[in-house]
Formats: structure tokens, C-alpha cells, sequence
């Protein structure tokens, strides 16, 4: 009697939790229990949800543009290998053609005949007024003004024809503002009229019903997913599948499953941890291609001891740079000298890494002043060598080669304590107030003209130069290929300021790492370091 | 041990008692008569002296990295494997003791004092006391933990020490609401009216009669903090608030395994195997002394 | 009982005031700020930064800021997100069912199971199933959420095949009962489980300390059968911390169960939680907090009206 209770209750239960697990896989839809056959539907992994579909409103995030690019075309768009192609226009304007006049002040873009929007009607050159008065509005949250603050007018000469006029030559203004997204191109029907309040809060943002991509907006599950569909309207060639669904999955063990899984079919920016395990799903194929980003650990000039090149230069040289990226990067990048990646033009081939020599970096740190001490550190007047070592929280690989360099910096003597901060905070509070680190590493993407990049993080107080250097050498180089608008010359200017930059080390130069995508029984898919992934997304095909 | 019958049960008062050495003695004969308590007890003190002798058990140095060993699975080398610098495991994980074991059972005092004290003052009397504590710990509770914690370790820096406070201070919620429970009911008993008309000061009341009867639920909520200030302390690294090398805890390991959660699963298995011994260990301990204390519970001979 | 509801319901007014003033000026106190994320954009000045610092109304004095919020607030407007330019009360909105639905059905589980394995394991306290599920409680507790996530999901769905890798529904399938409940089945059980471990614990220890009381040796001498007095008479009184932690702990779930959504990508609040901390998203940080704390202080209400039923002796005066 005592013992028979437990037995009464748990009896019925046991029998309920086998008859569910039994019956569940029969509960889901039928034919989903083996890999799942997406008939017709891509389904695309995002780490990230987007946080608006606007082509031209912040913030910038990659994985609103990659959403964005199959459904918001701009006037022109760069291929894997580098090209500018047109894609709403019909031709690249150039000195040539006639498209920029000789003083570099005046453009004049073709539309395509058969460029339409998804209501039928044609983008025309209202569509680029319009952009440009609305991101040109101060109180919209536009994601740049680059460029766009520079042009004076917006002319149209016929329907498909326009001139746009700036106020001074801006050579990179055709990859800054006309080519991909954020920003690009809005529909004039849809913006017309709106006040900045309006635009910034307009639903359009989370219902683009008006696109003129490859793919058309259908609808959003917030927190889940976004799903787009074949667009009739567009002018290129016919999407291969008729629907691709953008899941969110913000967990990269998760993102893994899925693709083990067969249940996405592309993985956009895998982690390198993962390469072995991608490689290994059967009809997947994993891609590396090279960024036009680079990796480095931004110096602090506010800490005195930073500011001796000798310093500097020993403590590049006390980093087994090419041992990262051989066992944490498994080779898959290229190191630096410099700042410009190799397959950005502005690279100066010339300029070769620093070699990994730590008893040279003792060298110069006895020549800096910096003497051993007893405690296994060195010292000058009193003080250590102490460095505070900052980074973004949550990457493995960040992670790891703050150990290893504070490893590395302990055989010279010198002392490094690592502190982490959520990217938020890295890059909202800690890196601009220059408190708090003396070697900051992060990475710069250059998606765009790569003077722009220069521009921004190593001008004498620019907006990203965290770390206050200065160079009059570097600011006048940088002023005078500005205005230029030959190419050639601008590359020769650009390579003297990546010889000075390589010398000076206003950064620790690390690597630049490929990126790492996966696409699983997908063919079609090709990386473009130049643009987003879903760039050719009309090519996509599934396999099985 | 078979209890004297009574109307009410009578909890022990045993701490009242004048010969208080010798009860001392009492409980730890009880305690020992508890096998398994006993082994839980040694096993968390060799885990503990593991961990304080770490810089003399462990096979390598700390931190020292070795990229020919790189996500090495546990072999003779290396008894737990190697992580993603093929630094040896079993060396972060003594280390990783020290500071976890700290973190831990101090994170846990700190809520389970702070708790247990506003939980019992707040249950004992009352009334405007009662309402006052308790709508403060509704804030307390509805203040969300990540924010509060990301917020502080932020401002003041995460040492080890303000780790422990910071935990301590945002985990006291649950055992004061527990406590306080516990206390509703029982002050409604014989044995404190008894006591009341003894003249029994209320401190006295609190101390020695009620709170003992009130101790079971809060020694399994002081168990479950230790293993939660552990975890707590691994969701601080990942957001980025949390302790740095050298000064590695459990909680780093942990953060560090989930990119490795499936590549290198001994990094994650090791570690939570870890926390699972100290949190069982700690928890049949208390059983133990829980049992110890109290007279009248059911003890196997 | 009707003027203690009544009475804890106007001490929950001022309560929740005080929370959303404390949270307001914490979250301002976060280093970062929502204009972090605009740092990075190409061609940014200090002046563009700050005109953003203006759209955003962060250029007025914080108690200014404060009160200007409180006023659209108590008209249910909480702003709009930094993020996703969406009215940060909707987009709350739009995860809720998400997480009511992953909650109720885990903590449904969780309750039951609690109790059988709690009871079972103090009546029969020291047997090999007592020490048995003592083990396996604290494993379940002790060994990372994420991991245990993580093996359950890579067991069930990318070896076995028997449930979807996350989500809660077939992508670009069309709405059906059975679909969403395959999908809800793998968190549903993570979730049951790490929050079941713990709770059996607290059934366990309550019932120990009842089960060996006299009273209940005279209702099993009167002749009570075994499961009356196991059910009837010790767990009631047993129950009160368990009721505690039971009611904080759901109401804990609407905001907490950010890993076991984040690896089975579930669109719940708790996502949205911590990217809105992340962000610096204050408008949707204040509407999430502002939700919770009216959950947790009606929860606690809750809770003490449950003593009051459990244990009749209980008098709050």
C-alpha cells in the first residue's frame, strides 16, 4: 500500500512521455523528418536581425544591407573581381564618355529603359532627387552624408537621364553613394512629401512594398524571420528560385546545426573555428575570400612610452603575427605592413611585414630606456612598462591573440593586462575617450574608396583616430589626392602614405583575414569582397 | 531516535542550550554519522586544496601556450586536453578553482546573509517593516540582473572581489523571500509564543528558535547560488564584464568552450564537470548538516 | 484577503515608479550610449553625432528626459526603438506571445515534474532513486545552459533528425498547430528541465522537513492512507517556499530565457532584452523594464495570497 502511490501516478505518466516522444516526429509536417527540400526556397542564416530595410537609414548593419541587396538595386554595382558594372544605369560614366566632365564637378548617369519599381512604375531621376534631399535632411538618421553633402544639385534632363552636380571633385562618389546600399536608391513615390519624423518612423522601413531588386519584400516575422519573393518588375535575369527566406539564428553553435542540419543554405560569415566542421557537411562548399578589411591594435599617443618609435616598432616585432594566422587563422589571410589590404589598389607592394624578432624588440627597448627588472618587467624612472590591452568581448580569436601577445609581450618584459568590452561600449565610449587602453584592436572594413578609410582613422584628429596620432607628412598626401581624379596618381600618392603609415606604426599591424562563408546545396553563390553576398542572388539555385 | 510525542512539534532549541561546547561536539558526531555527507565534505576539500596548490600541482605553468598542441583531446600530456592555444586545461582549470571556488561560495554567503537577515526581519515583524522590505525587493528583483551587472562591472572594474559583491548584492532577492516565508508560518507557532512568554527578546526569537526551522530551503537556495554565481560569472566574460587572464575562473573556460561546444567538447565538459562536483558536494553537505542540527529528522544508523 | 489585494496593489504603484526612475537613470549611466552605433559610419563629424544626440532627445537634462517620458508612458507610449525605428511598445508586443508560449508550456512541465521527483525523492530520502535524481538534478543545473541546449538540439535534430534546428515555425510554411508544437518541443524540454532541477530541489527539502513531524505519524496511526498523507497533509504544508520560488521564477522566465531562445532561435523578449542592453536601445530597455516589473510585483502579490491560502495561520497585518 505504501509503496504502491508513486507507482499509480508515474505509471500513466511514463506512458504519456514515450507515447510523445513516439508521436512527435509524426506531428511536423510530413517528408521534414530527413534533410529538409526547401523546393523553391532559399533559406539564408542571418547571425543578425536587421534592424530596418531602408536602403538609405542607420544603423549600419551588414546584415540589413545583405537583405537590402536583393531588394534595393543601386545605379551601379562592383563584381568580385573589382569592376564597376551598371545595374539601374546602362552605362559607368567616365572622363572618357563624357558621363564626368574634365573638372570632375559634374556627373551624368543613364537609367535603364526597362528599370522599373515593383508597382509597375520606372525609376527615374526623381528617385535620385529625392535621395538626396532626404539624406541630405539633418534630421533624418541617414547612415552617411558622405558625398551626398557635396552635391550642389540634381538636374533632370529627360526621365532616364540626370546630371548630378557637386561642389567640389569627389572621385570616390560613384562607390560611396551609387554603388550597393546603405546608402542607396529610395522610391520617390514612396518618400515624397514626408517630413524627417516621418520618414524616420514610416512603416515603409519594415514594409519596403515598394523595391527594385531582383527579389520583392512579402513579409517580416519580428525576432524570426523575413521572407522576399521573385520581383516581375525586374530587369535582370529571372531569379532561379522563387522565394528566399532570411531566418535569424544569433547563435553560431546554432547556425552550425542548421547547416548540419541542411536547414539553411547559406551561412554568411562563419567563424574560423568552425571551417572543419562546415567542410565536412556533405553538399556544402566553403568559401574564402579575401576582405578589404584589416586587423590591427590601434597605439594610444596619450601614453608616453608609446610615443618612441623604438617602443613601437619592438612590440610589433615581439608578435608572432604570422603564427596567428597560420594556427588560429589556419592560413586563411595575408598579414600586413601596412594598412591597405593587397587587393585594395592603394596597397604599396613594396613595403614587406615586420619580421617576428624578439631579441631585437629587447634591443630597442634597451635603446628606449626601458631596463629588466627583478620582477621580470622593465622600467624607466620609476614606472613598468605596463599596457592596457582592449578588445571587443565574445571573439574567440580576438580572445586568443590577446593571450598569446600578452604572452609574448612577458618574455620582453613587458606587462599586459587585458580588458574587454562589449562592442557597444568598445567603440560608443571606451576607444573615443582614449581612457582606459594604450593598444585598442578592432577591424576596418573598407567596402568603399579606400582614401575615405585613410581619411577617417589616421588624419590629425579625425573622427576615428582614437589614439591621437599625427603625422603633417601624412594629412598633406592624404589633401592632395583628394582632389585628383586619375587613378594612377592617386595610387602613387596613396602608396607614399602606406610607406610613411608602415614606418610610423600609428597602429600594431596584424592581418587581414578572408572571409568565410558556407553554401549548402546551393550553387550560384559567389562572396564579393566588394558588396554583399546576395549581390548575384538571382543566380541561386538549389541542389539536392 | 525516537522523538517524544507531541500536540506541536517542537523544534530544537538546542542552540539555548548552556552546554553549547559539548552540542558542538553532538552535531559533528551526527554530522560524521552521514557517510555520504562525509565524502561530499573530503571531495570539496580536496577540490579546494587542489586548487589553493595549484602553482605547485599543476603540470605547466600558467597561460603558457603551445601552438603545436592547438584543441589537443585529453591524453597523457595533457589529462584534460588543450584549448584553442594549446594551453593544458588541467592547469586553467586548478587555476580556474581558485577564483570560481572564491567567487562561489562567497557570491553565495554574501546573498544568503543579506537575504537571510532582511528575509527574517521582514517576516518576524510585519506590518510597515514587512511592506517596506519587501516592496525593496520587488525592485530588486524586477531591476533586470544582466543590466545590473554588465552596468557595475563597467563602472567599478571586474576584480574577483567586486565580482563577489556584485553577485552578492543582486542574488539576495530569492533567499529573503524564501526566508520570509518560512517565517510567516512559523512565528504562528506554539514554541514562539512559548518563547514570548518567557520574555524571550525578539533578536533571541529569531535567532535561536526560528531561524533554525527556517534554515532547509535556504541551505538548497545557498547551493544552487554557488553554482549560479559560477555560471553568472561565465555570462560576464562573454558580455565582456568578466575576469581576465591570467586571473581565469571557470566561468572564463566556460565562456571560452562555447565556440568550441561541439569541435573541442572537453574544454566545456571539464570545467561543467567542475561546477556539477563543487554544487552536489556543496549540496550534500548541507544535507548533512542540515540533518545534523536537527534531531528529529530521519537518520540512517 | 479583498483589502490586502487591494492594499498591495496601491503599494505597487509607487513601487513601480521608483523602478522605472532607477532604471532610467542606470541606464543612462551605461557607458556605451545609442550613439555608438553611428561612430563607425563613413564621412561621421561631431556635428552630425550630435544632431543625432538631438533627434533622439538625448541633448536635454535627464531628469528633463525622464519626465518627458514618464508622461508619454502613462499613455502608452514608450518611443521609438534606436534600432529599428519601430514603436518600441510593439515591438515588445510582437515577442510576447513568443515567450508566453515557451513559458507556460515549460513551466507546465516543470511544475508537474517538480513535484513528483521532489516528493518522491524525500519519502524515499537516502534510497539509490532519491541519490539518483539528486545527481541528476544537479547536472542538469550545474552543466551550462548553453551546452545542454546545444547537445539536445544537435542530438534530436542534426543526428537523429527528429525535431527542426530552432525556430518556431517551417519557414515560408503555412500556420499549423502541429508544426509549431514540433518546433516548440526541444526549448520547452531545455527549458523544463534546467528550471525543474532546481525547483525539485526546493520540494524536496520542504518535504523532508514536514515528513518527519508528528503530525504526520498521527494522521498515518488514524489510519490515513499513504498518499492522503504524503499529499494531503505534508506537502501542503510544505509548500510555501516552494510557491516562492516557483512564482519568482516565472515570472523571472519573461525576461530570462535568453539562451535557451538564443540557441533555438526563439523570437522571445529575452532576446530583445539583451540586445536593447547591448544597443543602448532605451526606448525598448524601458518599455521591456516596465513590463517586468508589473509582472514581478503582481507575481509577489500572487505569492502572498497563495500563503495566505496554503497556510491559514498567515496573517499580514
Amino acid at each position: 500500500m505504501r509503496d504502491t502511490w508513486w507507482k499509480t501516478v508515474l505509471g500513466p505518466l511514463a506512458a504519456a512521455g514515450l507515447l510523445l516522444a513516439v508521436a512527435a516526429p509524426a506531428v511536423g509536417p510530413a517528408g521534414q523528418a530527413a534533410a529538409a527540400s526547401t523546393g523553391g526556397t532559399i533559406v539564408d542564416g542571418l547571425y543578425e536581425e536587421p534592424g530596418n530595410l531602408n536602403p538609405i537609414l542607420g544603423p549600419d548593419m551588414t546584415y540589413s544591407q545583405i537583405v537590402d541587396t536583393a531588394i534595393f538595386r543601386n545605379l551601379f554595382m562592383i563584381t568580385p573581381n573589382g569592376t564597376m558594372e551598371p545595374d539601374l544605369a546602362s552605362v559607368v560614366p567616365s572622363v572618357q564618355n563624357g558621363g564626368i566632365s574634365k573638372n570632375g564637378l559634374s556627373y551624368t548617369f543613364h537609367l535603364k529603359q526597362n528599370a522599373d519599381w515593383s508597382n509597375g512604375q520606372p525609376v527615374t531621376c526623381q528617385d535620385i532627387y529625392e535621395t538626396w534631399k532626404v539624406v541630405t535632411n539633418p534630421s533624418v538618421l541617414a547612415v552617411t552624408r558622405l558625398g551626398w553633402d557635396d552635391v550642389t544639385n540634381v538636374k533632370t534632363i529627360s526621365p532616364k537621364v540626370c546630371e548630378v552636380d557637386l561642389k567640389a571633385p569627389f572621385p570616390a562618389i560613384l562607390i560611396d553613394d551609387f554603388s550597393g546600399n546603405l546608402p542607396g536608391i529610395i522610391p520617390y513615390s514612396v518618400f515624397n512629401g514626408m517630413t524627417a519624423q516621418q520618414i524616420n518612423t514610416a512603416s515603409f522601413n519594415h514594409d519596403p512594398t515598394v523595391t527594385d531588386g531582383p527579389y520583392m519584400f512579402q513579409s517580416w516575422v519580428p525576432g524570426a524571420s523575413i521572407t522576399v519573393v521573385a520581383n516581375p518588375h525586374w530587369y535582370g535575369p529571372t531569379p532561379k528560385e522563387g522565394t528566399i527566406v532570411f531566418k535569424v539564428i544569433p547563435d553560431e553553435n546554432s547556425l552550425l546545426a542548421n547547416a548540419q542540419a541542411h536547414q539553411i543554405n547559406t551561412y554568411y560569415f562563419a567563424p574560423i573555428e568552425q571551417v572543419q566542421q562546415l567542410k565536412a557537411i556533405p553538399g556544402a562548399h566553403v568559401f574564402f575570400t579575401p576582405m578589404a578589411a584589416w586587423e590591427s591594435a590601434d597605439i594610444n599617443f596619450r601614453n608616453p612610452a608609446l610615443q618612441d618609435r623604438n617602443v613601437r616598432v619592438a612590440l610589433e616585432m615581439a608578435i608572432d603575427r604570422q603564427a596567428i594566422l597560420k594556427k588560429i587563422w589556419l592560413g586563411y589571410g595575408v598579414l600586413s605592413a601596412a594598412d591597405q589590404p593587397p587587393i585594395i589598389w592603394a596597397n604599396n607592394p613594396k613595403l614587406k611585414p615586420y619580421s617576428y624578432d624578439p631579441a631585437e624588440s629587447k634591443i630597442l627597448l634597451n635603446k628606449a630606456g626601458w631596463k629588466m627588472g627583478s620582477d621580470g618587467y622593465r622600467h624607466k624612472n620609476g614606472k613598468t612598462l605596463q599596457l592596457v590591452y582592449a578588445t571587443t568581448a565574445g571573439n574567440p580569436w580576438r580572445e586568443a591573440t590577446e593571450r598569446l601577445v600578452q604572452y609574448w609581450f612577458q618574455q620582453i618584459g613587458v606587462k599586459m593586462v587585458i580588458h574587454d568590452y562589449p562592442a557597444n561600449v568598445y567603440f560608443g565610449t571606451v576607444l573615443p575617450s582614449g581612457k582606459g587602453w594604450d593598444l585598442g584592436e578592432f577591424e576596418w572594413t573598407e567596402g568603399y574608396d579606400p582614401a575615405a578609410s585613410e581619411e577617417q582613422l589616421y588624419e590629425t584628429n579625425a573622427a576615428q583616430n582614437f589614439g591621437k596620432y599625427s603625422n603633417p607628412q601624412v594629412d598633406k598626401l592624404l589633401k592632395e589626392q583628394d582632389t585628383m581624379l586619375n587613378q594612377s596618381a592617386r595610387q602613387a600618392v596613396l602608396r607614399q602614405e602606406q610607406a610613411i603609415l608602415h614606418q610610423d606604426l600609428p597602429a600594431l599591424w596584424y592581418y587581414t583575414p578572408d572571409e568565410i562563408d558556407a553554401a549548402i546545396n546551393l550553387t550560384g553563390y559567389q562572396p564579393d569582397p566588394w558588396y554583399v553576398e546576395t549581390w548575384n542572388c538571382y543566380d541561386w539555385q538549389l541542389t539536392q | 531516535m525516537a522523538a517524544r510525542p507531541q500536540i506541536e512539534p517542537a523544534p530544537p532549541s538546542a542552540l539555548a542550550n548552556p552546554r553549547f561546547e559539548s552540542y558542538a561536539h553532538l552535531v559533528w558526531r551526527r554530522f560524521l554519522h552521514h557517510r555520504v555527507a562525509v565524502v561530499a565534505a573530503i571531495v570539496l576539500l580536496l577540490i579546494m586544496l587542489a586548487a589553493v596548490l595549484a602553482p605547485w600541482v599543476t603540470p605547466y605553468p600558467l597561460g603558457q601556450p603551445d601552438l603545436s598542441a592547438i584543441l589537443a583531446p585529453p591524453s597523457i600530456h595533457h589529462p584534460m586536453g588543450t584549448d584553442d592555444l594549446g594551453i593544458d586545461l588541467f592547469t586553467e582549470v586548478l587555476f580556474g578553482g581558485r577564483v570560481s571556488l572564491t567567487i562561489g561560495i562567497f557570491a553565495a554567503l554574501v546573498a544568503v546573509v543579506v537575504g537571510g537577515a532582511i528575509g527574517s526581519i521582514s517576516g518576524y515583524f510585519g506590518g510597515l517593516v514587512d511592506a517596506l522590505l519587501m516592496r525593496v525587493t520587488d525592485v530588486g528583483l524586477s531591476v533586470p540582473l544582466l543590466f545590473v551587472v554588465l552596468l557595475l562591472s563597467l563602472l567599478i572594474g571586474p576584480t574577483p572581489v567586486s565580482i563577489i559583491t556584485i553577485i552578492g548584492l543582486t542574488s539576495w532577492m530569492y533567499p529573503a523571500r524564501i526566508v520570509r516565508s518560512q517565517f510567516l508560518t512559523l512565528k504562528k507557532r506554539d514554541f514562539v509564543e512559548a518563547a514570548r512568554a518567557v520574555g524571550m527578546h525578539n533578536t533571541r526569537i529569531i535567532l535561536r528558535e526560528i531561524f533554525p526551522n527556517a534554515m532547509a530551503p535556504l541551505i538548497v537556495n545557498a547551493t544552487l547560488l554557488v553554482g549560479q554565481a559560477i555560471i553568472l560569472e561565465s555570462v560576464m566574460s562573454f558580455l565582456g564584464a568578466g575576469l581576465t587572464p591570467p586571473n581565469i575562473s571557470w566561468g572564463y573556460l566556460l565562456n571560452q568552450a562555447q565556440s568550441f561546444t561541439t569541435s573541442a567538447p572537453w574544454l566545456a565538459i571539464f570545467p561543467g564537470l567542475m561546477i556539477f562536483f563543487v554544487v552536489l558536494a556543496v549540496n550534500l553537505v548541507g544535507d548533512g548538516l542540515r540533518d545534523a542540527l536537527d534531531p528529529t529528522s530521519n537518520q540512517r544508523q | 484577503m479583498g483589502i490586502f489585494i487591494v492594499r498591495r496593489l496601491g503599494q505597487a504603484i509607487p513601487v513601480i515608479f521608483l523602478i522605472s526612475l532607477l532604471l532610467f537613470f542606470m541606464m543612462h549611466a551605461m557607458p556605451g550610449g545609442p550613439l555608438a552605433m553611428y561612430v563607425h559610419q563613413p564621412g561621421i563629424t561631431k556635428a552630425m553625432l550630435e544632431q543625432i544626440r538631438i533627434d533622439y532627445g538625448l541633448n536635454q537634462g535627464i531628469w528633463t528626459q525622464y519626465v518627458d517620458w514618464l508622461g508619454k508612458a502613462l499613455q502608452g507610449n514608450f518611443g521609438y526603438s534606436y534600432v529599428y525605428a519601430q514603436p518600441a511598445a510593439t515591438m515588445m508586443l510582437q515577442r510576447l506571445p513568443a515567450t508566453l508560449e515557451l513559458m507556460f508550456s515549460s513551466f507546465l512541465i516543470t511544475f508537474v515534474f517538480a513535484f513528483l521527483a521532489g516528493v518522491y525523492s524525500a519519502v524515499r530520502q537516502y534510497s539509490f532513486g532519491d541519490y539518483a535524481i539528486t545527481v541528476v538534478s544537479y547536472f542538469g543545473f550545474s552543466m551550462p545552459t548553453f551546452w545542454l541546449g546545444l547537445m539536445v538540439l544537435i542530438l534530436f535534430a542534426v543526428h537523429l533528425h527528429w525535431f527542426p534546428a530552432g525556430g518556431m515555425s517551417t519557414a515560408g510554411a503555412a500556420f499549423s498547430i502541429g508544426d509549431r508544437l514540433w518546433h516548440l518541443t526541444l526549448p520547452m524540454l531545455v527549458l523544463a528541465f534546467y528550471t525543474l532541477a532546481s525547483e525539485s530541489r526546493y520540494v524536496r527539502s520542504s518535504m523532508l522537513d514536514v515528513i518527519h513531524q508528528d503530525y504526520i505519524r498521527t494522521a498515518r496511526a488514524k489510519g490515513a492512507s499513504e498518499r492522503r498523507v504524503i499529499w494531503r497533509h505534508a506537502l501542503r504544508n510544505a509548500m510555501l517556499p516552494v510557491v516562492t520560488v516557483m512564482v519568482m521564477d516565472a515570472a523571472y522566465l519573461f525576461g530570462g530565457a535568453l539562451i535557451t531562445e538564443t540557441i533555438f532561435s526563439w523570437p522571445g523578449m529575452g532576446r530583445l532584452f539583451i540586445q536593447a542592453i547591448l544597443q543602448s536601445d532605451y526606448p525598448v530597455l524601458m518599455a521591456i523594464v516596465s513590463f517586468l516589473s508589473v509582472v514581478i510585483v503582481l507575481a509577489n502579490i500572487l505569492a502572498d495570497v497563495l500563503y495566505g491560502i496554503l497556510d491559514p495561520r498567515i496573517q499580514y497585518n
